[in-house]
C-alpha cells in the first residue's frame, strides 16, 4: 500500500484522512447534564462511525440514546430495536423491538464506576440502512457486566446523536463522548 | 413534569463550539412521554 505523505502546514480535508482512518469529529465532556446533543457529527465526509462513551451520574440510572435530524430534531419513532446478551456469571438473552430510543448502558453514581460504551453507527447520513451495534460494560458495585446488543431500522439521513437518562426528574449525568468517523473506502 | 430550568450540553461539530442550551417545554414534554417506554434494562446483579 501507499501511505499518504502531507506538507508542513497543509490543511488536510476528508478526503485526505479518509486516506488515513479514524478521524476524530467531535469530543466533549459533560458534567451533571440531563442531556447531551452532538450536533451534526454524521455527514457524507463519514460512512460509519465510533461512538465512545464514558458516564456516570448522580444516581445510578440508564442512558439512551436517540438519533438527530437537521440540527437536533430527535428521533422519537419506534424505530429502535434491540436484540443481544449479557453476561455476568451466566448468559442472558433478551430482545426489544419498537422502542423509541436506544438503551446505551446502565452506570452508577460515582467516577470511580464509570461506564462505558462502544458503538459502531452504520451509515447513519444514510436513508434506511441504519445500523448501530453496542458494546458497553457497567462497572457497578459487584464487578463488571458486558452487554453486546445490536439495533436496525431507521428512516432518516441522521446528522447527531443525543444522549440522556433514562428519567429526565433529577437525573444527571457527567462524562464524555467521543465520535469518530471511518475511512470511506 | 420538571419546573426548574435544564440545560442541555451541546457540542456541535460545525464550528466546534460547546454550549449549554435550556430545554424547550416541547422538549420536556417529549422526554417526559419516553420515560414510559423506557426498555426494562437486565441489571448485572
Amino acid at each position: 500500500m501507499t501511505f499518504p505523505s502531507f506538507s508542513v502546514g497543509e490543511v488536510l480535508r476528508a478526503q485526505d484522512m479518509n486516506a488515513v482512518g479514524l478521524w476524530q469529529v467531535a469530543s466533549t465532556s459533560f458534567t451533571s447534564s440531563p442531556g447531551v446533543e452532538v450536533q451534526n457529527c454524521f455527514t457524507s465526509d463519514y460512512r460509519n462511525y465510533k461512538v465512545l462513551i464514558n458516564v456516570f451520574g448522580n444516581n445510578s440510572h440508564n442512558l439512551q440514546l436517540q438519533l438527530m435530524t437537521g440540527t437536533n430534531t430527535k428521533d422519537n419513532a419506534a424505530t429502535y430495536d434491540r436484540w443481544g446478551f449479557f453476561w455476568n456469571a451466566g448468559i442472558n438473552n433478551f430482545n426489544m423491538v419498537n422502542d423509541t430510543q436506544q438503551f446505551v448502558v446502565n452506570y452508577f453514581n460515582a467516577a470511580a464506576n464509570y461506564s462505558t460504551a462502544d458503538l459502531t453507527i452504520f451509515q447513519p447520513n444514510v436513508a434506511n440502512v441504519n445500523t448501530i451495534t453496542n458494546q458497553h460494560s457497567w462497572s457497578g458495585d459487584s464487578g463488571l457486566a458486558t452487554w453486546l446488543d445490536h439495533s436496525k431500522r431507521s428512516n432518516s439521513a441522521f446528522t447527531g446523536l443525543y444522549i440522556f437518562p433514562g428519567s429526565l426528574g433529577a437525573q444527571r449525568i457527567t462524562g464524555n463522548i467521543t465520535v469518530y468517523g471511518m475511512r470511506n473506502s | 413534569m420538571s419546573t426548574e430550568p435544564l440545560f442541555i450540553h451541546v457540542y456541535d461539530c460545525l464550528t466546534g463550539e460547546t454550549t449549554e442550551r435550556e430545554m424547550t417545554l416541547e422538549e420536556v414534554a417529549e422526554r417526559e412521554a419516553l420515560i414510559p417506554n423506557a426498555p426494562d434494562v437486565p441489571d448485572p446483579e
